[in-house]
């Protein structure tokens, strides 16, 4: 693999008590990838974030970030912009001081950027971000991790509380950022269809465990959904597929199935069609929600 | 991080300096005029003639009739003793326990820590320059407060080191300071939440005063004992500033004949007789000094002298910026597990 | 300056409905050679979508040879789509009347014919990827 590798995990696993938030967490995020985080609440994606970013030490495995551990500090932190969920930022701070705040706190900062892109969106730096709207503050915290030019973005729900039109724009915004540079991008949405159009790397997280991961054009290249009849179901895709979810009627057997290779001839009686990116996610979902102990955010969201 | 620390505490600065500003109204004025009152009345010479000698000449001078006087007067502003033993916690509940607390709390943890300063350098920064903020208003007080209350303790029979008046003195104001802010910090770091933070500063402070004021405070050095035979025509000097742990009356083979009590006797009689108990002895005994068991008595005091006050000042804010620097040692190692 | 539009609810790839956008404008004349397409940048931040996708509409464009990339910058439309020629439309017309005639007769009504026609195209242009596609032979066993 020459590409280098923006996020790497190996085995990362975090609990809190005795109930795991994120478990056996493995998986490889080149660099130039804008990546979509999807599960829902509860399954592990903020863990995962806040692991990556360096506030949370693991108790299992490692994360790596641009071959560095995010707690290791200086270097690896620097590279990493990061914005949490419901943009946490001094309420009583105007963005012009929030911008000067980070030129104080970072060492490569670009503070005319952060001004340029508030400005190019009407947003007024002069006015505490606790009085802007929902959608202001997500676009000044975006400005303030921009600013920082980091290699990695890593956002969390960054949209999950704002209107529909807001979400455009912060998307807009998030797009045109990341085609000027060459950042690669990860943010966690609990809503697929938020993603869908920006992402071209999907991990799915459901019950502390990574369910799928990889690159979303081949995930989509190796499955495919199998309709045929139930009673030659076994044959048809015995050696040749995995099957990641089934639903059978008394004669039709409908099959989501993961190839390890291109398509093979069909037996009789069978036909595949696509899968799309939605349904996908949703399978694999539905695997894992299955699974029978419950996770620490899940606890907590009681 | 200067800046930034400037900026979030910039309010609280101005209120802390408001609030010192409205005491030193107070206190200037008030002060001035104690300290007018106290050599114009005679009693800052009186009490100079007095010395500071331990054993003085039996009719010595006496300042108490001025001494009570001086006291009275001024009685309603020994309640502002009160405040001052209290000011430093507050310190510590205002900027120590929000420090951390609040951060968290708001979850903007999430996202300071986050910028390249990282959260180590960020704690060490801003526990550092609340620390000298701190230091330098407990400073100012200090020095104040000592100034504004030495008429009223040198008036007093207690002396500098008594309870509350030690406390209100010298440096040891700006230890306890520094400690309650370490402790407001450490307990911010474990709760995570700036109310429970504050109230458990408020309890934990005042446990760790109390028992180190009554119970460890008096072992710091060993008390001096001070033998004056019963027949002597002097008397301890109650002028000298010491801090007195008991007087007893001690018979010549060396037991206490009379606990809490002074005895003086001339020509076989009585001169003067004070006990801090009820009379219950003396009832028994009226003419002690016509007693066979008080042949060659003597008085015992355990005090510690006056000159050792400093001595005691250090000792005591050695203890507490001790602690202090082990509530900001732990709170810096729970800080790097914190997730 | 051509403005893409993306329609969220087709099964068409992204990428694809910026080429076939491309070359419907070329088609009606909208876009003609020598125009400049839109920067990556741009298109990306005004769709909300993937700059990667952009590219490989792009890089898809250069690759038929109907664009290429100037020196100082962006991307130029070099080519032209060959139209079909007429005397191909015109076989292909009657062979469509022909073929119409015998779906009337087989009794599709006017909505039945417009649906096949409809999915057997998009099967057709629309997944590149499904190759695979086996015609059922039920229809074929006894």
């Amino acid at each position: 693999m020459t590409e280098e590798t923006a996020l790497q995990t190996a085995g990362l696993g975090k609990r809190y008590g005795r109930a795991w938030a994120l478990r056996d967490c493995t998986l490889r995020l080149p660099t130039g990838r804008i990546a979509a985080l999807v599960g829902p609440n509860g399954a592990g994606k903020t863990t995962l974030l806040h692991l990556a970013v360096g506030l949370l030490r693991p108790d299992e495995g490692e994360v790596r970030v641009f071959g560095r551990d995010p707690r290791a500090g200086g270097q690896a932190l620097a590279e990493i912009g990061f914005v949490a969920q419901d943009t946490p930022l001094y309420r009583d701070f105007s963005a012009a001081e929030l911008i000067k705040l980070g030129g104080k706190l970072n060492r490569s900062w670009d503070a005319a950027l952060a001004h340029e892109r508030l400005a190019h969106i009407d947003i007024p730096t002069d006015r505490p971000v606790g009085k802007l709207s929902g959608g202001q503050r997500a676009q000044v915290a975006l400005a303030l991790a921009l600013a920082k030019r980091p290699r990695l973005l890593l956002l969390d729900e960054p949209i999950a509380s704002l209107d529909p039109l807001a979400r455009h724009e912060f998307m807009q915004t998030l797009m045109g950022a990341v085609g000027e540079t060459d950042t690669t991008v990860l943010l966690s949405s609990h809503l697929l269809a938020d993603l869908e159009r920006a992402c071209d790397f999907l991990i799915v997280l459901q019950r502390a465990h990574v369910q799928l991961s990889g690159d979303v054009d081949e995930l989509l290249a190796q499955h495919r959904t199998l309709i045929g009849p139930r009673e030659t179901e076994a044959a048809a895709v015995a050696g040749t597929a995995t099957v990641i979810r089934a639903s059978r009627t008394d004669r039709q057997s409908t099959l989501l199935v993961r190839l390890p290779g291109a398509l093979p001839a069909l037996a009789d009686g069978w036909r595949a069609i696509d899968v799309s990116l939605e349904d996908l996610v949703l399978a694999y979902l539905s695997v894992g929600a299955q699974a029978k102990t419950e996770t620490a955010g899940e606890l907590a969201a009681k | 991080m200067i800046w930034l620390t400037w900026r979030q505490h910039r309010k609280q600065l101005l209120f802390t300096l408001l609030t010192l500003a409205a005491l030193a109204a107070v206190m200037v004025p008030t002060g001035l005029s104690m300290h007018h009152e106290f050599v114009k009345s005679g009693l800052s010479a009186c009490l100079g003639k007095a010395g500071t000698a331990q054993l003085v000449a039996g009719n010595a001078v006496n300042c108490s009739e001025l001494s009570s006087q001086f006291s009275h007067q001024y009685s309603s502003l020994t309640f502002i003793a009160v405040l001052f033993v209290i000011l430093p916690v507050f310190v510590g509940i205002f900027y120590g326990a929000p420090l951390v607390a609040h951060e968290i709390e708001q979850g903007t943890h999430r996202f300071v820590w986050t910028q390249g300063v990282g959260r180590m350098r960020w704690a060490l920064a801003k526990f550092g320059l609340i620390g000298l903020v701190t230091l330098v208003i407990a400073l100012v007080y200090a020095i104040g407060v000592t100034w504004w209350f030495s008429p009223l303790i040198a008036s007093g029979n207690n002396g500098r080191m008594n309870y509350v008046s030690f406390d209100v003195q010298g440096v040891v104001p700006i230890a306890y300071t520094l400690f309650a802010v370490a402790l407001g910090v450490f307990l911010g770091v474990y709760s995570r939440k700036v109310l429970p933070a504050m109230g458990i500063t408020l309890a934990g402070f005042i446990a760790v005063r109390v028992v180190i004021e009554w119970v460890a405070r008096k072992n710091y050095l060993s008390p001096v004992s001070l033998k004056l035979p019963i027949t002597s025509t002097q008397q301890y000097n109650m002028y000298a500033g010491d801090w007195i742990y008991s007087n007893s009356v001690v018979g010549a083979q060396g037991k206490t004949l009379l606990a809490d009590a002074q005895l003086q006797c001339l020509g076989g009689n009585v001169v003067s007789m004070s006990t801090s108990a009820g009379s219950g002895a003396l009832q028994a005994n009226a003419n002690p000094c016509a007693d066979a068991a008080y042949q060659g008595a003597y008085n015992l005091q355990s005090y510690q002298p006056g000159e050792r006050f400093w001595d005691f000042q250090w000792i005591e804010s050695g203890v507490f910026l001790a602690l202090a620097a082990l509530l900001i040692w732990f709170a810096l190692m729970r800080l790097r597990r914190i997730g | 300056m051509i403005e893409f539009v993306l329609d969220s609810r087709s099964k068409v790839a992204t990428y694809m409905q910026l080429i076939l956008q491309v070359k419907q404008a070329l088609r009606v004349g909208l876009l003609r050679p020598g125009d400049q397409l839109p920067g990556v940048r741009d298109v990306a931040q005004h769709l909300a979508i993937n700059p990667n996708t952009v590219l490989k509409a792009y890089r898809e464009l250069r690759l038929e040879g109907l664009t290429e990339g100037r020196p100082g910058g962006g991307t130029f439309l070099v080519g032209t789509l060959a139209g079909p020629s007429l005397g191909h439309q015109a076989q292909l017309r009657d062979e469509l009347v022909d073929w119409l005639g015998r779906a009337r007769t087989a009794g599709l009504a006017r909505e039945d014919i417009t649906a096949l026609i409809d999915t057997t195209v998009r099967s057709m242009f629309d997944s590149p990827a499904a190759e695979g596609v086996v015609v059922s032979k039920e229809a074929s066993s006894p």
